[in-house]
């Protein structure tokens, strides 16, 4: 039965307009990145490593390519996707309470944790596929338009120079994680939603709780930055970055050091931050369906 | 007949309100169960109730011999219901809204079992076209069609003839007494509209501030060996005076709007004014109060 509820939910979304509205613009905004890049690219590289090449001695024209290019598009739209994803998963619940299709539902044969489960899921799917448009967009597309190279990934005191040969998998395991945060915003979503019966609400309330959280998480203050902020998913959704550090040979900088191909710099801390995530999920959903299966449907 | 629903002492509280206090009632096998009250009675209350949506405080509901809050699942596959509004997926279309209820009753109907019943509806060529281009009628008529899909044995419409114009009231309640009649479906049916269900019921509850008022038959309950008779006369003390002193005086209700009220049997009447011309009294209207919309009025105290 789950799989028809399943089904269901994936058919709803397919049906709704709104549902394109998320991936119109990212298209939007993934091509203007583009557009920007192509007209400006080198002048935007050229600014950007500024301060460090007075330090190191950067290869500046090697640096605008499609990895990069792509690498700047997870990094300015990774943060904002989740009032995507809030904008769908937001609306699972309250929505249909809002339509009255929600009573219509509950009074079929189907468990009310199964009707939160596949909700979930569908939700899940939803934020696959829409990484994946991202990726074909953000990453095929890029690498078409500006052609491939090795990635350049600068951090406050070093840099890396990834070879290309090494990056795909990366980018790869980066999607993958990021699918993995934002399945966090979709089951945070989801609960807000089933203590409401208008979609606003919940959709506002999971933006402000994103917001209010990456807030916290920068602000750089030992009272956050050693209790609160590690336990902030919103941290941890940053891990895909993670992906992009590479162990070098030698421990002190990176800058010169020839970098160990296949490897991650803290495979450690991307293990815990997935560790996490789940347990964000698990606590969610685990709120959404208890209040679900008490709730009196009264829409 | 056997019992399809057995509700017993059925509770339903919201912090200090109680929508619901000790409702018991009973709907045998192929009845057209009227459900009637005020506003606020708690009908539809009660109707969640049955349907799962909202959970009782207390008591017991028995649906098809099986206790509702056990065998949840079972028995819904068996129930088919519209609760108020007929709010489906209005960017779907009836076609696919007949086709995502029917999966979600745990059957997969057929194009052309779909087809045949938006065709009992009266929706057949209208069958692909998106729900928020319906009107009020064809949304109800459409509601029914996703509560048949899976072919129920019990039939629960909530206020189903709200909002219709007259054509409409008219296929709602030709729909009903189809499904009874030729079908054998057991219905449950709450509406506002006395004279609809005066109609097409063959039971009735009227609850009022949550508590039962009365059950039984609707023959019975419109009993014509106790019917009321509402005089209107100019002078209304002299008429009950001249009254008092032949046999008709011990049937004397008394004066209710400005009419004596007499209770006698229906084939009296003509007896009854036969009295009042004999005894010279001008008569301004003479109305038997039989119609269920008066009985209701009488219990209620409205």
């Amino acid at each position: 039965m789950f799989l028809t509820i399943l089904r269901i939910e994936i058919f709803k979304i397919l049906k709704r307009p709104r549902t394109y509205i998320s991936f119109g613009a990212l298209t939007l905004l993934i091509l203007l990145i583009q557009v920007a890049m192509k007209a400006n690219g080198q002048e935007f590289i050229d600014l950007l490593l500024s301060a460090q090449s007075e330090s190191f001695d950067i290869p500046k024209d090697k640096v605008l390519n499609g990895y990069f290019v792509c690498f700047l598009i997870l990094n300015m739209l990774l943060l904002h996707i989740p009032l995507l994803v809030a904008l769908i998963a937001a609306d699972q619940v309250s929505g249909e309470a809002n339509m009255g299709t929600l009573r219509f539902m509950v009074g079929r044969p189907v468990s009310r944790t199964q009707i939160i489960l596949a909700k979930y899921v569908a939700s899940v799917l939803y934020i696959i596929v829409l990484l994946i448009w991202m990726a074909l967009l953000g990453l095929f597309l890029s690498n078409l338009l500006f052609g491939t190279n090795d990635l350049f990934i600068g951090r406050q005191f070093d840099y890396f120079l990834i070879e290309q040969g090494d990056v795909m998998w990366r980018y790869c395991l980066a999607f993958l994680y990021a699918t993995l945060g934002l399945s966090v915003i979709a089951a945070l979503a989801i609960m807000l939603s089933v203590y409401s019966e208008n979609s606003i609400g919940p959709i506002v309330a999971t933006t402000s709780v994103v917001i209010v959280c990456t807030i916290i998480q920068q602000l750089t203050v030992p009272i956050f930055e050693h209790t609160i902020t590690p336990l902030l998913f919103t941290t941890h959704m940053l891990g895909w970055k993670g992906f992009f550090y590479p162990q070098a040979f030698e421990l002190v900088g990176n800058d010169g050091s020839p970098l160990i191909v296949g490897t991650i710099e803290r495979v450690g801390a991307l293990y815990k931050s997935v560790g996490i995530l789940i347990g964000y999920i698990v606590l969610f959903l685990g709120i959404a369906i208890v209040k679900f299966k008490k709730k009196d449907i009264l829409s | 007949m056997p019992d399809v629903i057995k509700v017993t002492n059925l509770t339903k509280t919201f912090n200090d309100f109680t929508a619901v206090a000790n409702l018991s009632f009973t709907v045998s096998e192929g009845a057209v169960y009227g459900f009637l009250g005020q506003n606020g009675a708690g009908k539809s209350t009660t109707i969640r109730m049955l349907t799962t949506l909202i959970q009782p405080t207390g008591g017991l509901i028995q649906i098809f011999g099986l206790n509702l809050a056990q065998h949840s699942t079972e028995i819904l596959r068996n129930i088919g219901a519209v609760i108020e509004r007929p709010d489906l997926y209005k960017y779907l279309t009836a076609y696919e809204n007949v086709q995502l209820f029917g999966k979600l009753s745990r059957v997969h109907p057929t194009r052309k079992q779909i087809m045949e019943l938006l065709h009992k509806v009266g929706l057949a060529d209208r069958a692909h076209s998106k729900m928020k281009t319906y009107s009020q009628g064809m949304k109800q008529r459409l509601g029914i069609a996703t509560a048949l899909i899976h072919e129920p044995q019990l039939i629960i419409l909530d206020e189903p003839v709200n909002g219709l114009d007259p054509q409409g009231i008219a296929d709602i309640r030709h729909l009903i007494l189809h499904l009874q009649q030729d079908m054998g479906k057991t219905i449950l049916v709450s509406s506002h509209l006395l004279t609809e269900m005066e109609m097409i019921a063959t039971d009735l509850l009227i609850i009022s501030k949550g508590a039962k008022v009365v059950e039984g038959k609707l023959a019975a309950l419109l009993n014509p060996n106790s019917i009321q008779v509402a005089l209107t006369v100019q002078d209304v003390q002299r008429t009950q005076a001249a009254l008092q002193a032949t046999s008709w005086g011990a049937h004397c209700v008394g004066v209710v709007d400005d009419a004596l009220v007499y209770t006698m049997h229906t084939n009296d009447i003509p007896q009854f004014n036969n009295q009042l011309v004999a005894l010279g009294i001008p008569v301004q209207g003479l109305r038997a109060k039989h119609s269920l919309e008066d009985y209701f009025l009488q219990l209620t105290g409205s």
